[in-house]
């Protein structure tokens, strides 16, 4: 083979390989710029204690998942019972309602069961566009100093637990 | 009346509802006619589309101004080939309430900006800024015809043949 012309089936090789990679991601996925930051303040009611409000300081001193779910929302059920065993497992897992009516979250948490250490209610949708959630369900793993240290977009899947759960020890 | 008008008129006519709902016919596209079985239907009906507007009614010209220059600038993360404006997500509205709010507030372009892109990253604007993990985006396409037009000019050389 004359040495030009393997120049051009080069690039090819090196254009099909980038592609190729390419194909194994997801467009649509955002990556968070949170990822490293300290949790961004908030304040939301609780759907337990409805006396007190959760803020962004009582995420300290344990690591934990905040779960972003709906009960309008379908992929949530798909996580659902994921949810529920690591729970089981001793997982502290913060759930916050987001763009959620209360009674309706607490009918899906009766009927389902609750994965929950804390349920807050985000019904304006406020504390998402802080934490920068665009769809339901979103998970964040939130380190026990309050430092976001992971964004899973969309349900829950074993595969992407066996991926985080060294991140919350 | 013609068919057309008078289909729109039963629309909102609300003296016969039912009768309003037997005479949708194809020519106004079934969603409606599904949607709104009586007359007051209609006019909510409408009147959801004048919602849009009111979320303007607290700007002056100006501020609106950069409104509407804002909410095409900005993609919706939803619906990701829209802009907040087009975009009926509820998502896109949430975010255009908080452009709305922040421009009456008085904020900058730059507060602005700062605020989205450190919720959202860079890929919740339009048009990607100028650095380095952009600068590739940028320059490729300069770079590519820089290279197309070695390449045929080196092309178009060897066709020539060597000078007589």
């Amino acid at each position: 083979m004359k040495p030009r012309y393997s120049l051009p089936a080069l690039l090819m090789l090196g254009l099909l390989a980038l592609l190729g990679y390419g194909l194994t991601l997801d467009p649509r996925e955002v990556p968070s710029p949170l990822i490293g930051e300290p949790a961004p303040a908030f304040s939301m009611p609780t759907l337990k204690q409805t006396a007190s409000t959760f803020t962004e300081r009582d995420l300290l001193g344990q690591a934990a998942l905040v779960n972003f779910w709906a009960s309008w929302c379908a992929a949530c059920r798909d996580e659902h019972p994921l949810l529920m065993r690591l729970a089981g497992e001793g997982v502290r897992i913060i759930g916050i309602a987001y763009k959620d009516e209360p009674e309706a979250a607490a009918a899906t948490l009766a009927a389902e069961g609750d994965p929950y250490r804390t349920v807050a209610l985000d019904i304006e949708g406020r504390v998402g566009i802080d934490w920068g959630v665009y769809g339901v369900p979103e998970t964040y793993v939130v380190d026990a100093k309050g430092v976001i240290l992971r964004k899973h977009i969309g349900a829950l899947t074993p595969e992407a637990w066996d991926e985080i759960r060294g991140l919350l020890r | 009346m013609s068919r057309p008008l008078s289909d729109i008129w039963a629309f909102f006519d609300n003296r016969n509802p039912g009768e309003w709902y037997r005479k949708c016919t194809t020519w106004i596209r079934p969603t409606p006619c599904q949607a709104h079985k009586t007359g007051k239907g209609g006019w909510l009906f409408t009147l959801a589309f004048l919602l849009p507007l009111a979320a303007q009614a607290t700007l002056n010209d100006e501020q609106s101004a950069r409104y509407r220059a804002w909410v095409h600038e900005l993609r919706c993360l939803v619906c990701q080939n829209q802009t907040i404006a087009e975009s009926n997500a509820p998502l896109a509205q949430d975010l255009r309430a908080q452009v709305e709010r922040q421009i009456f507030e008085g904020r900058s372009d730059e507060e602005i900006r700062d605020y989205l892109t450190r919720r959202y990253g860079d890929f919740v604007l339009y048009d990607p800024p100028l650095k380095a993990s952009t600068g590739l985006l940028w320059l490729a396409p300069f770079l590519l015809l820089l290279l197309a037009l070695r390449w045929a000019t080196g092309f178009f050389r060897s066709k020539a043949g060597p000078a007589p």
